[in-house]
């Protein structure tokens, strides 16, 4: 069964509340004082599980933002189409109105003959 | 009826029925979207490489601490690739709204009024010429007046076109800007958390250890160490500035709704245009900082 537009709605929303969660923690693993905490650790076993754990952290992290942002993304692939008639239909506009100086070209092409024929009978 | 009346009637009944926009105010309103969608370009650009810089920053932070091994870098090189992927689609889709904007203006800055006037110019003197050889002289009186009428009723022709296509795809294009108002306002969030990853490492990595090492820096490096704790230093309080230039941008939206009812004037998209080649201009000037 198709996802109704309010759960994918929470889904959104999920992802949004669990984001700004995650990078509040962010800051905490990333700041200068856990930096030189690490560095005097002596423990390299200790210092591992840290860095391999902080990986994991940020990757689900970046995950989530693209994730967000590829929904945004096909938001505004669904309207691509119409975007795409709205500009074919824009060209025509300006087609016509090229085709006004046309209509008015051809019509001194004639005023021209008329002129020069009646030059011929004066 | 004669050709002098019916021609400013017709004039009169074309100005009546385009409405109550200038041909100017609508190249305002296309030069303002064409602006905004390419300051669009530029943050989603810059925030690729921003992405890619902090997860540069972390990996070197992470490799300090404990040798990385090939899937941890695949791992984190695979989301910055993923991150970058769609940042292009989203770039792509802008491309569209851009093309749509420069079409406006195309529109709007149509050489079709002064095409049009130079062939009306030279009915006009065909005519007069005909008229004179046929003694109908009511035809160079009225020559100026064509002319002048001809431009007037092809620019008021010109607004007429752009006030239908534009109301027909407002609710198209506004949709489009809500979209990318949240997308803008997601992405000065993420920028500003990937500026502070780069600046806490680069501090601790170009500034603090240097100082902290037994050794004094040396007199050569003392003036490079200040430049770079300057700009270190001076990254968040850029970040905090693209991030309010974003929401800027995004007001875009509401700026394009109020042209269209009439509420928001020239002066109003100039500010904005300002607004925009300010944003630019600060993108421009900061991107090397903010990722060198």
């Amino acid at each position: 069964m198709a996802h109704s537009t309010t759960q994918l709605t929470t889904v959104e929303n999920l992802k949004q509340h669990v984001l700004k969660r995650m990078r509040d923690e962010q800051k905490n693993l990333w700041n200068q004082a856990m930096e030189i905490k690490l560095d005097n650790e002596n423990d390299p076993k200790i210092k591992n599980n840290f860095v391999q754990s902080r990986i994991a952290y940020s990757n689900i992290i970046s995950s989530l933002e693209t994730s967000i942002l590829e929904n945004i993304a096909l938001q505004l692939e669904q309207l691509s189409p119409r975007l795409e008639d709205a500009l074919t239909d824009l060209n025509k506009k300006l087609k016509n109105l090229e085709n006004t100086v046309a209509i008015l070209n051809a019509l001194n092409v004639v005023t021209n003959l008329v002129s020069e024929i009646i030059s011929i009978f004066n | 009826m004669n050709i002098k009346k019916s021609f400013v009637l017709f004039a009169v009944v074309a100005i009546l029925t385009t409405g109550c926009r200038s041909k100017d105010e609508y190249k305002k309103l296309a030069d303002a979207g064409n602006k905004y969608a390419n300051a669009v370009t530029t943050l989603l650009s810059t925030a690729g490489e921003i992405k890619v810089r902090a997860t540069s920053e972390q990996l070197l932070a992470n490799d300090q601490i404990s040798a990385l091994n090939t899937e941890n870098y695949i791992s984190v090189s695979q989301q910055d690739k993923n991150r970058l992927a769609v940042i292009n689609d989203l770039i792509t889709h802008n491309q569209l709204l851009q093309a749509y904007f420069e079409k406006i203006e195309e529109l709007a800055t149509s050489s079709s009024p002064d095409q049009a006037k130079k062939e009306i110019d030279n009915i006009t003197d065909n005519l007069t010429e005909i008229g004179d050889k046929l003694k109908a002289t009511e035809f160079a009186r009225s020559q100026s007046l064509i002319a002048t009428v001809g431009k007037l009723v092809i620019d008021e022709k010109i607004s007429g076109v752009l006030r239908e296509t534009i109301q027909k795809d407002n609710p198209l294009i506004l949709q489009q800007l809500h979209i990318q108002q949240v997308m803008l306002n997601q992405l000065s969030e993420y920028i500003q958390a990937d500026v502070k990853i780069i600046a806490d490492l680069r501090e601790l990595r170009l500034v603090m250890k240097p100082l902290l090492e037994t050794t004094a820096i040396s007199e050569d490096d003392k003036d490079k160490w200040i430049q770079t704790r300057q700009k270190i230093l001076a990254m968040q309080t850029k970040s905090a500035e693209l991030k309010r230039a974003s929401v800027t941008l995004g007001e875009f939206k509401n700026m394009y709704q109020a042209f269209l009812s009439g509420k928001h004037g020239k002066q109003n998209l100039n500010d904005f245009v300002n607004n925009v080649n300010s944003f630019t201009a600060m993108v421009d000037k900061n991107k090397d900082s903010l990722i060198e």
